[in-house]
């Protein structure tokens, strides 16, 4: 986007036929001190940040633009934006909206009233734009894209913010003791066959949806409810339940085939499929979690915080 | 079998939060699902993010009566123990006073209906009552025998489990209704007593009774009793909205006018159909219109839903029905098709009513009210001022 500055207004009533006035009322931008000219160089950021909605390779018509910049939460925006800003009338709008709920949250997040006042009151100062970077202040409040509500960009600042500092300190964590079970009696299989099934795991797991791998990951390796993933998903429970099960069954199936592609006999396959997982040198965590270039678009991503 | 920090990019927080809120355009979704499918971290974080389940809708506060004497049963039992003294000693002593005659109750038919009704039907009536000689002087026993003696035990109607709901209990009403509370006439004060049957004449046991006042806020709640009879006393004078409500059945409001000192008797037949009236009951006055043919009535075929319509309201040429699992449904010819009214609320409708502007308005179980003015197209309903 290369528009000069005091064209913000000419631009935006290009690009979608309506006047910057209309959006200027409806996100009530006046209360927070914001500024008709500021608003329409934020609402043409983040629309060409997010091409408006549409795919990478789409062009945005005018009634897509104008859609794209009507369906933004605008009151939430203008006010996030007002802050980062450093508005000082936004900011008292914000405390008095957000300190409760921000709090609670933090303390639901956190698990404890006192690591959620903690974090809550870390997330206050981070908003205000204290941290320095490159001779600027920046708030988080600027990411705001007005897509969601302001609320949930809050809780899931939050969130981001409690796993880092939970990974960060937890990083190395002991493993229980467990007593592991004696392994079977029966042979163990040869290390053709463990490579065999080795590779048709692989193979198979690749070949899922990222919807499939996503289930799989939730359900077994972070042994989340169905109702957590449901509201995930934004399914019903049972549904949930049910793609759990026909995923497990087509992966019994995918695997079979793959055994016997490699020119195992049925049999053989059915009987590799028995094998003790420990016997197998594959780790399914890293196989269902293996990062694939470019499957997350660039645009709007953050670096791993440190 | 360590995780370890998956390194790269990851979804800022907007992103997070706007697929956690189903808000991601759906390429923009299949890439945040692909990411989450490999990044521990950023699941953690949606999962982390999402607004908790919202909790279980807390009991509603129990009336001022039961937080009285509930904590305190001893104390209860003493209060009413002083009562019925009072109540034994006002008989007793008060000077006999000539009856007074007047008038208690009129019908009166909806204004805008003139049409008669297709079928006979169960009509609401109203029985105009003389009051009762508030002194005289008569064994206490007496009035409580008789109601009793009238009660045969008939046969209950099915009522569907969610009226088994013991968590907000109602008073019932006790068995000698027909014993005055001396203060409905010493004070002045009105009251209604009553019997709700069904289609065949059954009693039904245990439908709520509520009697609120058009001019304020609180209500009065009470069960009918076994043999489908309640009775609401130390009533003052004014505008009430009478609402009587009973699992399968269709809700029946009414309005009524009560002077002071006066006893309305209202006979009541719930439908398992529609029945969509309001009756105005006028104290004091001159006539008393029994005939009910002059009522609206809608006749409501079976629910898209197959399930029984909790209630029903009509304005215009539009009628309302919500089923007794909470969705609503829309009919522009009284009640013979039906089509499903899409939900832009959350959670089940739990009350449906019209307001004077003929405006519908129906709340959700989270206590949320939507307005629509043509049953279809719903908007939140502004806050009270």
């Amino acid at each position: 986007m290369s528009v000069s500055p005091g064209n913000y207004e000419e631009e935006l009533k290009r690009l979608s036929g309506l006047s910057i006035d209309e959006f200027w009322r409806e996100a009530d931008a006046g209360s927070v001190g914001l500024g008709k000219e500021e608003l329409a160089r934020i609402l043409l950021a983040i629309g060409s940040k997010y091409n408006y909605g549409l795919a990478p390779d789409a062009t945005a018509g005018r009634a897509q633009v104008a859609a794209f910049w009507r369906a933004l939460q605008l009151p939430d925006l203008a006010l996030a934006q007002a802050c980062a800003l450093g508005r000082d009338v936004a900011w008292q709008q914000f405390m008095a909206r957000f300190r409760e709920p921000l709090t609670q949250a933090a303390i639901g997040i956190a698990g404890s009233a006192a690591r959620g006042q903690e974090l809550a009151d870390s997330l206050y100062s981070e908003m205000f734009g204290l941290t320095e970077r490159d001779g600027t202040r920046r708030s988080p409040l600027a990411s705001y894209s007005g897509r969601g509500s302001l609320k949930g960009f809050l809780r899931a600042t939050l969130a981001q913010r409690n796993v880092d500092l939970y990974r960060r300190t937890h990083r190395e964590v002991p493993l229980p003791e467990l007593d592991f079970a004696a392994a079977p009696a029966a042979a163990i299989p040869t290390p053709e066959v463990l490579s065999r099934l080795g590779d048709s795991v692989t193979a198979t797991l690749g070949s899922l949806s990222p919807e499939d791998r996503f289930l799989l990951s939730a359900w077994f390796l972070d042994q989340r409810t169905l109702l957590e993933i449901s509201r995930i998903l934004r399914v019903h429970e049972s549904t949930v339940s049910r793609s759990v099960k026909r995923l497990a069954e087509r992966l019994h199936k995918e695997l079979l085939r793959h055994l016997e592609a490699s020119g195992m006999s049925p049999a053989a396959a059915r009987e590799a499929l028995g094998t003790d997982p420990r016997d197998l040198d594959i780790n399914l965590r890293s196989l269902l979690q293996a990062s694939r270039p470019g499957t997350f678009f660039q645009q709007g991503a953050s670096p791993q915080q440190p | 079998m360590s995780e370890l920090l998956h390194p790269g990019w990851h979804p800022d927080a907007d992103s997070l939060s706007a697929f956690t809120e189903g808000l991601l355009p759906e390429h923009e979704r299949l890439q945040c699902l692909a990411h989450l499918a490999e990044c521990g971290r950023c699941r953690e974080v949606v999962f982390l993010a999402q607004e908790p389940p919202a909790a279980t809708a807390a009991p509603a506060p129990a009336p001022a009566w039961r937080r009285w004497f509930a904590p305190i049963p001893v104390l209860g039992a003493a209060a009413a123990a002083a009562l019925l003294v009072a109540a034994v000693s006002l008989y007793v002593h008060q000077t006999p006073a000539p009856p007074a005659r007047h008038e208690i109750a009129r019908v009166e038919p909806p204004p805008q209906v003139s049409a008669p009704p297709p079928a006979p039907s169960p009509a609401p009536v109203i029985e105009r009552a003389e009051p009762k000689p508030r002194s005289t002087p008569k064994p206490f026993t007496a009035p409580a025998t008789a109601p009793a003696a009238q009660r045969t035990p008939l046969p209950q109607p099915p009522i569907p489990a969610e009226s088994a709901d013991v968590s907000h209990p109602l008073p019932l009403v006790p068995p000698d209704v027909a014993i005055k509370d001396p203060r409905s006439t010493a004070d002045g004060l009105s009251e209604i007593a009553g019997t709700v049957t069904d289609a065949s004449g059954a009693a039904v046991p245990r439908a709520f009774v509520t009697l609120r006042p058009l001019s304020g806020a609180s209500s009065r709640d009470i069960r009918t009793d076994e043999a489908g009879q309640f009775k609401l006393a130390g009533i003052p004078a004014g505008r009430y909205e009478l609402a009587i409500n009973a699992p399968g059945f269709v809700r029946e409001l009414r309005q009524l006018e009560l002077k002071s000192q006066e006893v309305a008797t209202i006979a009541s037949q719930l439908s398992v159909g529609s029945v969509s009236e309001t009756v105005e009951v006028i104290a004091s006055a001159a006539s008393v219109q029994t005939d009910s043919s002059s009522m609206a009535r809608t006749r409501v075929r079976a629910l898209p839903s197959k399930l029984p319509a909790t209630t029903t309201v009509t304005s215009g040429k539009i009628t309302l029905a919500v089923d007794s699992a909470g969705s609503l449904f829309r009919s522009q010819n009284a009640g013979k098709s039906w089509k499903t009214v899409k939900a832009v609320w959350r959670g089940k409708v739990t009350d449906l009513d019209t307001l004077p502007a003929g405006t519908f308005q129906l709340t959700t179980e989270d206590g949320s009210d939507w307005l629509s003015a043509d049953g279809s197209h719903w908007s939140p309903a502004p806050p009270a001022r």
